[in-house]
């Protein structure tokens, strides 16, 4: 019992509420700032909201909010579990029996079940993009789906702004699939002008290409958000020192292409250029970890490598041991060598004069002809191969560590072949000295596949 | 979409109806007359027959008046549970439903398909806890607050009181899908995307379905086609550029019927086994039908399984009447001096097919009378059934019923051939859209032209000369009639060149002597027929065109193409290593489209169906148990009847992977998979098998209790996917469906509520 009058208790009541007010503000007071999601930037209000948007633990910090996904599982109460269980049977059941549009739908509806679930963002993309589009047979109904998956994962990127794997996904769906597959002919030209005319007026689908770009240069630009992610939210289930490699990677891919669809002027030089700095300049310089964490760059001097033993802490020995088993794991010099050697211009003569001798074969000027004097002139065709062999031959004295590189073996080969059926055609022998002989007889264990090469090439449809 | 539409049998339906609620009814018999007289003792008898007489009195004397008085008090008691409440969820769930659906799919036929599936799922399943609850709870409440007690002392019936339960609750829930269905069809008609072409996607397609069966890589037929590795089976494929085709048989194909055109819808799937030509890459795989009238094979076709007879069957059917008698002669030979080239499994095949399809195609021919081929034929299907291995007298026989055959093949090979044409008519390849609902759609004019083959050719022009001989214009003279070219190219069609070709073709046959003029008209030397002359000399090469269309000509699709109103339609795949998969629904005639309206209607009509029938089993299960068990009894059978029917009748039917419950459960135990079954020595294996023989039982007799929801559920499937809902496959399914339940339960239910105690709560 206490001798408190009612008013009094009333005013102690009210001092406790004010108290325990202190409390409950300083920890649970939402943050009055907007939380852009996937920074971890600094919010304030109270230590709870600050702790959420450290730990990423809230939903705003994890992605954009869908507001139908949050209805939704406000409705099932605790059944969202059951639920999306029971949607990726039907999913799974809707794909066996080939009811897309239902399988669209089911697997929208499960990630408004479960934003969250990286997993699901990553399956059901790939599973859209590779498994169903496979499905379909003409090449535009193909790209669609490729389309969807990618979407899919872009809006799973939008859901979810701290799984970086996400991101770098999409880059890899865009380089690989569009500009890989075996329709990656008409899925390059589509992505720039969606075979969808009445939706796209012969433009690019926007939602995926907003500025008309080439596949690799949007998965270039993919890449490059995924590692400026990883600054923040590190990769997950990729080696670091492979997943950073995105953004070069794509560009070489770019200039690859760009070159076998018979560019080769400054765009095609200039592409080479923009691939070697971005290798050597960006990829180069990120600091890794090694074994036993022990840091490192790929594009390291010896001042530079003692430098980093002495931030390490370990021997030079130790620090040029480390760094040597990744550049050598990553094929650094390779791919260093290898741009330096296509922004060349010699060989982009080389490749050119090889790609307009086949042109010229596929056209049929193979014949040697006379000229007004009597004279005979050797087909367009063979000069062609000639040159680009010939260059070929002061590309390989420039570079003589490529020689053993697959691609261009078989490129001389090819070209090689090429100029045989030439001189066959035109009653001819090879000459004994054509140039490139030693690298052709050293490889002759691949001329079966040459031959399937030339064979694929010279099909009316190809 | 997998559907294969059967229609629904009534006769044999009305059969298991009255077998089953024969059995039912005996059983509730039974149960009566143990209860009464374990109840009175030996008054037991009496107390039943006065129990059922009264019974069956009450359901004669049933008023519709009152059960209409009954059916309003229901619906007043409905009305103030605010049963119309489910419209407001409707309502906020259509607002809303745009943020889950539109954006799903970018492409509008795919959206379209999403909407109507959304708005008759939600429909039916909002209303289904409303009508769920109200019918379980009704009668039990009105016994718990004793409201029943002041109705039963009005002179009305128990068995009123249950059917007006059942009709009140029934129009409740009729009107609530009505409002719902009205508001439904607005809506999906908004949501429908500005840019669809909705005369083609909002609609209802009317499909006449045919039946389906395959040619093999030989020609022969066969009832699947080739399997492509696809895990599911619902589809077919046919090997491209081979003899594989796929044929379907469509009936009642008559103007009357069709109009003056034949259209074709189909929606195939492509399979390719590489990667294929830039053209196929761009356009799809290329499919080709083929209308047929081929009377050959339709006598023939099933005949000469096995090795014996099978170049007799390919004779038959290329029209070689001689050859194949003569092969008939060397087969009766081998008969006797080689028997095992004959098993006796392949004379029983032969027995079947001329007692099923050779014999009465022949008997039935109305162009020629070929009874005695047809008799010859069945001598020789009767020999080969007695046939039996090792049975040398059997052989002998079927010996010499060969010899006859042959003789009479022999003798009336002309005839045969005159009687039998084969006519074939390819249409215009197309390519194959896959997927895209409609896409593939053509309509061919009744007159198709077509470039003729060889006997196309000779039936052709033997019957056009033969007809001016006829008519007196084919010789001027003694010589051949200079008219003949303005006559064939003015009158029947042909090109001048060809004309030409054909009069000189026939002034060498007069020169050569193979042809006699006769004053006016020109005849046979030989007295053969003018089909063999010029089949022979289209054989001999004699008659190739010289217009570069080739022998064009025109086919009536009704008079020329179809055999008793059935259409042949045989389909074929063009690319070299590719596949493309049919299924028996995935071809069909289209008739004039109908509404959308007309088709979500029948939609609606099977949902409120449906919903009746659970009405009627709650009803049925209040009479007899309180409400909450009531709710859980039809909520079961309804989870059953919709979700797991199916199960139930593959698993009785032993078509269901992993066996019975016992069986299955060793699976899960040992962690096997299903198709290796489980790891029991026989005895064990023994006990398993029957355990689930037992269980099975059970489960026959649950599948035969229980109604297969799914029944209603699938006219939602057709509207879904752009067709309209067919009376007979689906309709009409459920009707009698809900009819064949309604009966029982409300005997049932009377029954119950007449013979319980309403004090016991």
């Amino acid at each position: 019992m206490n001798n408190l009058t009612s008013r009094q208790r009333k005013l102690v009541y009210a001092g406790c509420v004010l108290l325990l007010l202190i409390p409950i503000v300083y920890l649970g007071a939402p943050t009055s700032d907007d939380v852009i999601p996937g920074t971890r930037n600094a919010v304030s209000g109270g230590k709870l909201a600050q702790m959420r948007v450290e730990y990423d633990l809230g939903e705003s910090t994890l992605g954009e909010i869908d507001p139908s996904s949050a209805a939704m599982n406000l409705v099932l109460l605790g059944l969202r579990g059951p639920a999306a269980g029971v949607l990726h049977l039907k999913a799974l059941d809707y794909q066996e029996k080939k009811d897309w549009a239902k399988l669209k739908t089911t697997v929208d509806s499960i990630i408004k079940l479960q934003p969250h679930y990286v997993e699901i963002w990553k399956f059901q993309g790939w599973n859209l993009a590779f498994n169903v589009s496979r499905e379909w047979d003409k090449v535009a109904d193909r790209f669609y789906w490729v389309k969807e998956g990618i979407k899919f994962l872009q809006l799973g990127t939008n859901r979810n702004q701290t799984a970086t794997f996400l991101y770098h996904n999409v880059g890899d769906f865009m380089g690989r699939k569009f500009g890989n597959s075996d329709e990656k002919k008409y899925f390059r030209k589509f992505f720039v002008i969606d075979p969808d005319d009445k939706r796209f007026n012969g433009t690019a689908d926007p939602e995926i290409n907003p500025q008309g770009k080439d596949n690799y240069l949007v998965a270039h630009d993919w890449f490059v958000d995924a590692n400026e992610k990883d600054e923040t939210y590190r990769i997950e289930g990729m080696t670091h020192v492979f997943a950073r490699q995105g953004p070069s990677r794509s560009l070489f891919d770019y200039a690859t292409a760009i070159q076998s669809e018979g560019q080769f002027g400054e765009e095609n030089r200039s592409a080479w250029d923009k691939a070697y700095n971005e290798w050597t300049q960006v990829y180069g310089y990120d600091v890794f970890l090694g074994l036993d964490d022990i840091r490192y760059k790929l594009n390291s001097s010896l001042a530079e490598l003692q430098s980093m033993a002495k931030e390490n802490g370990v021997t030079v020995t130790k620090q040029q041991q480390v760094w040597e088993q990744n550049v050598k794991m990553v094929n650094y010099r390779f791919w260093q060598n290898f741009a330096d050697c296509e922004r060349d211009p010699l060989t982009v003569d080389a490749h050119k004069a090889i790609y307009l001798g086949k042109q010229a074969y596929s056209e049929g000027k193979i014949s040697n002809w006379q000229d007004k004097d009597g004279k005979t002139q050797v087909s367009e065709a063979q000069t062609l191969f000639v040159d680009g062999l010939e260059n070929f031959e002061k590309v390989f004295g420039k570079y003589p560590q490529l020689t053993d590189h697959d691609a261009y073996i078989e490129e001389v080969m090819l070209a090689v072949y090429y100029l045989e059926q030439i001189q066959r055609n035109n009653g001819q022998q090879m000459p004994e000295d054509f140039p490139l002989r030693d690298m052709v007889i050293q490889n002759l264990g691949r001329q079966p596949d040459i031959e399937r090469q030339f064979r694929i090439e010279n099909r009316p449809d190809f | 979409m997998d559907f294969d539409p059967t229609p629904y049998n009534i006769g044999l339906g009305l059969k298991n109806w009255l077998s089953l609620v024969g059995i039912i009814a005996g059983l509730g018999i039974l149960l009566g007359l143990v209860g009464s007289f374990a109840s009175a003792g030996g008054g037991g008898g009496g107390l039943f027959s006065n129990g059922i007489s009264s019974f069956f009195k009450e359901l004669a004397s049933i008023s519709p008046r009152r059960v209409w008085a009954l059916a309003s008090l229901t619906l007043k008691e409905a009305w103030r549970r605010k049963a119309l409440l489910v419209f407001v969820v409707f309502a906020v769930l259509l607002m809303f439903a745009g943020w889950f659906l539109t954006d799903s799919n970018d492409r509008s036929d795919l959206q379209i398909n999403v909407h109507i599936t959304f708005m008759l799922t939600t429909i039916s399943w909002l209303i289904l806890p409303v009508v769920m609850f109200l019918s379980c709870w009704g009668i039990p409440e009105d016994i718990r607050i004793r409201s029943l007690h002041t109705v039963v002392t009005k002179p009305a019936r128990r068995v009123e009181v249950v059917l007006g339960r059942m009709l009140g609750f029934s129009i409740m829930s009729t009107v609530i899908l009505l409002l719902m269905g009205t508001v439904g069809y607005i809506w999906i008609e908004r949501q429908a995307p500005k840019d669809l072409d909705q005369g083609k996607f909002l609609t209802c397609r009317v499909p006449v379905y045919g039946g389906l069966f395959f040619l093999d890589r030989q020609g022969m037929p066969t009832s699947q086609g080739l399997n492509v590795g696809d895990p599911w089976l619902y589809r077919s494929f046919v090997e491209g550029n081979s003899r594989c085709r796929a044929v379907w048989m469509f009936n009642e194909v008559t103007p009357e019927k069709l109009g003056n055109e034949l259209r074709l819808e189909s929606r195939f799937e492509a399979f390719r086994t590489i990667k294929g030509s830039a053209d196929t890459i761009q356009q799809g795989l290329e499919a080709q039908y083929t209308l047929v009238k081929n009377m050959r094979e339709e006598a023939f076709s099933s005949f000469g399984v096995g090795a014996g007879l099978r170049e007799v069957a390919e004779a038959l059917r290329a029209g070689d009447f001689q050859s194949a008698a003569e092969l008939l002669d060397a087969a009766a030979e081998r008969m006797q001096s080689s028997p095992a080239d004959f098993p006796q499994v392949d004379c029983q095949q032969v027995a079947i097919s001329c007692a099923v399809q050779v014999v009465p195609v022949l008997r039935n021919f109305k162009d020629a009378d070929l009874g005695d081929v047809a008799d010859a034929f069945l001598v020789f299907g009767d020999a080969a059934n007695s046939v039996k291995t090792g049975d040398a007298a059997s052989y002998s026989e079927l010996s010499r019923a060969c010899a006859s055959l042959a003789e009479t093949v022999r003798k009336r090979a002309d005839d045969m051939f005159e009687s039998m044409p084969k006519l074939e008519v390819p249409l215009e390849p197309f390519r194959v859209s896959e997927y895209h609902e409609g896409d593939d759609f053509i309509t061919y004019p009744r007159k198709l032209k077509y470039v003729a083959d060889y006997e196309g050719t000779a039936r052709f022009l033997a019957k056009v000369v033969s007809g001016i001989s006829e008519a007196g214009k084919l010789a001027d003279g003694g010589e051949l009639s200079s008219g003949l070219v303005d006559e064939l190219s003015e009158n029947h069609g042909v090109s001048p060149v060809n004309a030409e070709l054909v009069f000189d073709v026939v002034k060498s046959e007069i020169d050569a002597g193979t042809l006699k003029v006769d004053g006016n008209k020109v005849e046979i030397a030989d007295g053969s027929s003018w089909l063999r002359l010029f089949d022979r000399l289209v054989r001999e090469e004699k008659l190739i065109s010289r217009d570069t269309a080739g022998w064009e000509m025109e086919a009536d699709i009704f008079d020329d193409l179809t055999v008793n109103d059935y259409l042949r339609v045989e389909v074929a795949c063009l690319n070299d290593q590719m596949f493309i998969g049919m299924a028996r629904a995935d071809l069909f005639l289209r008739l004039p489209d109908r509404s959308f309206l007309a088709g979500f209607s029948k939609a609606l009509l099977n949902i409120g169906l449906m919903l009746s029938l659970v009405i009627v089993l709650g009803v049925t299960a209040s009479c007899v148990v309180k409400g909450p068990v009531s709710f859980f009894f039809t909520l079961t059978i309804f989870v059953i009847g919709q979700f797991f029917h199916q199960l139930m009748l593959k698993i009785v039917a032993g078509s269901q992977e992993g066996g019975g419950m016992v069986e299955s459960a060793m699976l899960i135990f040992q962690h096997r998979n299903p198709s290796v079954g489980i790891d029991a020595n026989e005895g064990t294996e023994a006990v398993v098998k029957g355990l689930d023989w037992g269980v099975n039982g059970i489960l026959k007799i649950a599948s035969n209790i229980i109604p297969d929801f799914s029944t209603f559920s699938e006219a939602s499937a057709y509207i879904e996917n752009g067709f309209d809902v067919p009376w007979s496959t689906s309709v009409l399914p459920a009707i009698m469906t809900f009819v064949g339940f309604l009966i029982p339960c409300v005997i049932i239910g009377a029954a119950c509520l007449k013979f319980r105690e309403l004090e016991a709560k």
